[in-house]
């Protein structure tokens, strides 16, 4: 049966890898955020200069975008349904955390710290997911904009 | 610039890569720590499993 004194022990352990993870989380988010505000202006860019082009492109090109078109409609379709899912478990774990808070216990303390983890190692899964789904994106685009020059 | 997204997607690849590494390793020195909380992560994932599949087939 753990005492006080393990509780403790195990409380600051738990708030050591919390702030580690926070710091990762944070870091990676901002790297993303720099990126992705690049990249969707040139993502439009290009999509422009497809629209542009496809009036005069011949059959089998017009359909080499379209299927392009459909692979980033995909990838990002695939990165939305993740998105909800992080959304939903942020709200459910708010107002766990929230319960937990009214009990002014040191169990209840070691319970939210668990779950404040867990919810930043989901939080860092999903930001591997935006970070796919960005490779994905521009993969497809690059060879758009190679479809809209006639490449 | 013409090749502007090409080095944005490489950066991504070697720079994010990097970090989503790091936090992996973080992620499994943690979840080994304290196992309970890999237990929590896995039971949110089964909590939302039902709202995961329906948004699927809403997408589909």
């Amino acid at each position: 049966m753990p005492n006080g004194r393990d509780h403790s022990k195990r409380l600051e352990s738990l708030a050591r890898w919390q702030a580690a993870f926070h710091e990762k989380v944070d870091e990676l988010e901002a790297r993303l955020k720099f990126y992705r505000l690049h990249m969707w202006p040139v993502f439009k860019r290009i999509y422009r200069e497809y629209r542009k082009a496809r009036p005069s492109l011949p059959a089998d090109r017009r359909e080499e975008g379209e299927r392009l078109l459909n692979d980033a409609r995909a990838a990002h379709a695939e990165y939305r349904i993740f998105r909800a899912f992080v959304s939903a478990m942020k709200k459910d774990i708010e107002t766990w955390e929230e319960e937990l808070e009214k009990t002014d216990s040191i169990i209840a303390k070691i319970h939210i710290h668990q779950l404040k983890i867990a919810r930043l190692a989901w939080l860092g899964i999903y930001l591997q997911k935006q970070i796919e789904m960005l490779k994905v994106l521009s993969t497809v685009f690059v060879n758009l904009r190679n479809v809209a020059r006639g490449k | 610039m013409d090749d502007e997204l090409e080095q944005l997607a490489e950066k991504i690849a070697e720079e994010l890569a990097a970090m989503t590494g790091a936090l992996a390793e973080l992620q499994k020195e943690a979840f080994a720590a304290h196992p309970e909380v890999a237990e929590e992560f896995d039971a949110i994932a089964a909590a939302h499993q039902d709202e995961d599949e329906a948004l699927e087939s809403f997408d589909s």
